[in-house]
């Protein structure tokens, strides 16, 4: 029972996030299409807001690498490509999109940046994609037993936060999400 | 460089470097929402309420910017030093995932907090802004709890390389904890007053706003600039507080701080000088007597220990007395240039005349020199720990990964974090500008201060 509830609390959040994610890289390569540029949506992105997603990622992966810590000196070795990878380009996909949205002026059309932004979502997923892989990979390959001893400790605010953050999500994203702030 | 962990360590440096300056602005930005949106509510300053606003747009683009950096920081955390996550989190671990929790609370509040304000009015909404400071400040003090603990560690044994006997609390309340904490956090806090206090110094500088802004402005720069002085006094008592916890906690990093090389009572102080190895004296110093005796014990017979109780290979690089003096020369601006800015505004208004521009300009350059004295800061404790990843636990080299590929591929991140620096530099930038023009609109409409 507790592995299973340690399990979940690292992909609860992920599969959250990748859905999310999968999300805006479908808006970002709908931006691509000239009936979604030429309809009043061109503009469209996800709203600023739906950048908090983001946080689900780091909080997943925190969770797996103190969770799973025995594994580390395996992570190290045989995962640090796809990691570093997604990182890399979990970088460039934010320095594109504070660009687009925060440096020039959204409403001209830029088709290189917008090919450029909507490259960077694809190819981050599939890194993310791979990264995942690679890392479920590692778990059965190297059967490890996760630090149990502090779910007691790490499961209880789960409930407080989401108490907390319900009121908030429920209201922000039953509001309209195609502009930024 | 032959030894790896040392590249290692850069190329972490670099990344903390980068990051810290995103996170301050995480922590700081948060109280300066509570405390304007409040006046502004209390005082029914519509203008007020308007730069209460942009600062939150200003909070979203640095989150933004604070996920991409700490997302990779967290990469590298786990995956350029496996040996030291591997001891650390059983014992402190817990901290870290914590931090998430905060930064969640954070992140989803100030997304929430933006949304409404044309939604939610009055205390309603500033009550919105209070998770935000509570997940950024929370944020911060669990992840320098871990710091602490790694300078500090307590709260276990060790058998077989591996923690044993774990008390959690032992680990989270070790002795340098509350000072390693409310240093950091309150140093925060003033670096984001100081830079906002900055920002609008300069737009009273150029002389582009009109009379109505300009006396906004000034309100602002004012009310921030007694507020940091506030913080300043805190962050100084807080400072010498740390001087006492490391003479007990922590002395061998005491001692190389002050170049003391041999344990005495009546230890005098420093200033500048380096260390003569061979002669084993310090050269081309200010030495004031006593002084360090009575920093760390209150009392000129207070025994400082010297390096010489501790293994020569054990030594922190003594640079950090360098580095340490001028941290605190800077610190010392940074009280000199609110208290000096407030009184000259205070003289100059009886005189019915305007600030300088030099006086201005001082302002202007304190945000700076606050971000630098926290990044002076954290190079003093991490320095300050070497060889140790745990101190009397964990060298750096044994904490380091034995995966080499992860360090070459690695060295793309700080080329990415200057760009993504620079383009959030910018952005914010281009905000700002837009944002006045709307603001000098929004006072054209209220005509209230």
């Amino acid at each position: 029972m507790s592995i299973l509830l340690a399990y979940l609390i690292i992909l609860t959040p992920l599969i959250a996030y990748l859905a999310a994610f999968s999300y805006e890289t479908v808006l970002s390569c709908a931006r691509l299409s000239r009936s979604y540029q030429r309809s009043h949506r061109y503009q469209g992105y996800a709203h600023a807001t739906w950048e908090i997603t983001h946080t689900l990622l780091i909080f997943s992966f925190t969770g797996f690498f103190v969770l799973f810590s025995p594994l580390a000196e395996q992570l190290s070795e045989r995962a640090y490509v796809p990691l570093f990878l997604a990182g890399a380009l979990f970088a460039i996909r934010g320095v594109i999109y504070l660009y687009m949205f925060y440096v020039v002026d959204d409403k001209k059309t830029r088709p290189f940046w917008d090919w450029l932004f909507a490259l960077s979502h694809v190819s981050l997923l599939a890194a993310l994609v791979w990264a995942v892989f690679t890392v479920v990979k590692l778990v059965i390959d190297v059967p490890t037993t996760p630090l149990v001893e502090l779910l007691p400790i790490v499961a209880p605010p789960i409930v407080l936060v989401l108490i907390i953050s319900a009121i908030p999500l429920l209201r922000l994203y039953f509001t309209s999400n195609t502009n930024k702030s | 460089m032959s030894d790896p962990s040392v590249a290692g360590r850069v190329l972490m440096g670099d990344s903390l470097g980068f990051h810290i300056i995103f996170a301050t602005f995480g922590v700081g930005i948060p109280l300066l929402l509570l405390i304007g949106e409040f006046i502004a509510i209390k005082t029914n300053n519509q203008r007020l309420l308007a730069t209460v606003k942009s600062w939150s747009f200003i909070a979203a683009i640095l989150v933004v910017a604070g996920v991409i950096s700490g997302t990779i920081i967290g990469m590298q955390f786990a995956l350029l030093w496996p040996n030291f996550t591997k001891f650390l989190s059983p014992v402190i671990g817990i901290m870290l995932v914590l931090e998430g929790y905060f930064f969640l609370l954070e992140a989803i509040f100030l997304a929430f907090y933006i949304f409404t304000w044309d939604r939610i009015k009055g205390f309603k909404h500033w009550l919105i802004g209070l998770p935000i400071m509570i997940g950024g400040t929370g944020s911060a003090i669990y992840i320098t709890v871990v710091n602490s603990w790694m300078n500090v560690p307590r709260g276990f044994d060790v058998a077989n390389g591996k923690a044993i006997n774990i008390d959690r609390w032992a680990a989270i309340f070790n002795p340098a904890m509350f000072h390693e904490v409310g240093h950091s956090v309150f140093a925060y806090y003033l670096a984001v007053a100081l830079t906002f206090a900055g920002v609008y110094s300069w737009i009273l500088f150029r002389k582009r706003a009109n009379e109505h802004d300009k006396k906004h402005y000034t309100y602002l720069v004012q009310r921030l600039l007694i507020l940091s002085l506030g913080l300043v006094v805190i962050v100084m008592v807080l400072g010498d507080y740390s001087a006492k916890t490391l003479h007990t906690t922590e002395p061998r990093k005491l001692a190389a701080i002050e170049l003391r090389t041999d344990t005495r009572a009546q230890a005098p102080l420093y200033i500048g000088g380096h260390l003569n190895e061979q002669t084993g004296k310090v050269e081309g110093a200010i030495e004031i007597p006593y002084a360090l005796s009575i920093l760390a014990g209150n009392s000129p017979d207070t025994v400082v220990k010297g390096l010489n109780e501790f293994k020569k290979d054990q030594w922190p690089p003594l640079v950090i007395h360098t580095i340490f003096d001028i941290k605190i020369g800077l610190a010392m601006l940074l009280l000199i240039i609110p208290a000096g800015v407030l009184a000259l505004w205070w003289w100059l208004r009886r005189k019915q005349r305007q600030l300088p521009g030099w006086s201005l300009w001082a302002v202007i350059v304190a945000g700076p020199i606050a971000m630098l004295v926290i990044e002076l800061g954290w190079m003093l404790t991490e320095l300050g720990r070497q060889p140790f990843a745990i101190v009397g636990y964990m060298t750096t080299k044994q904490a380091f990964t034995t995966s080499h590929g992860a360090l070459t591929i690695g060295y793309i991140f700080p080329a990415l974090y200057v760009v993504l620096f620079i383009v959030t530099g910018t952005a914010l930038a281009v905000y700002a500008k837009k944002r006045r023009q709307l603001q000098a609109n929004i006072a054209k409409e209220t005509k209230t201060l």
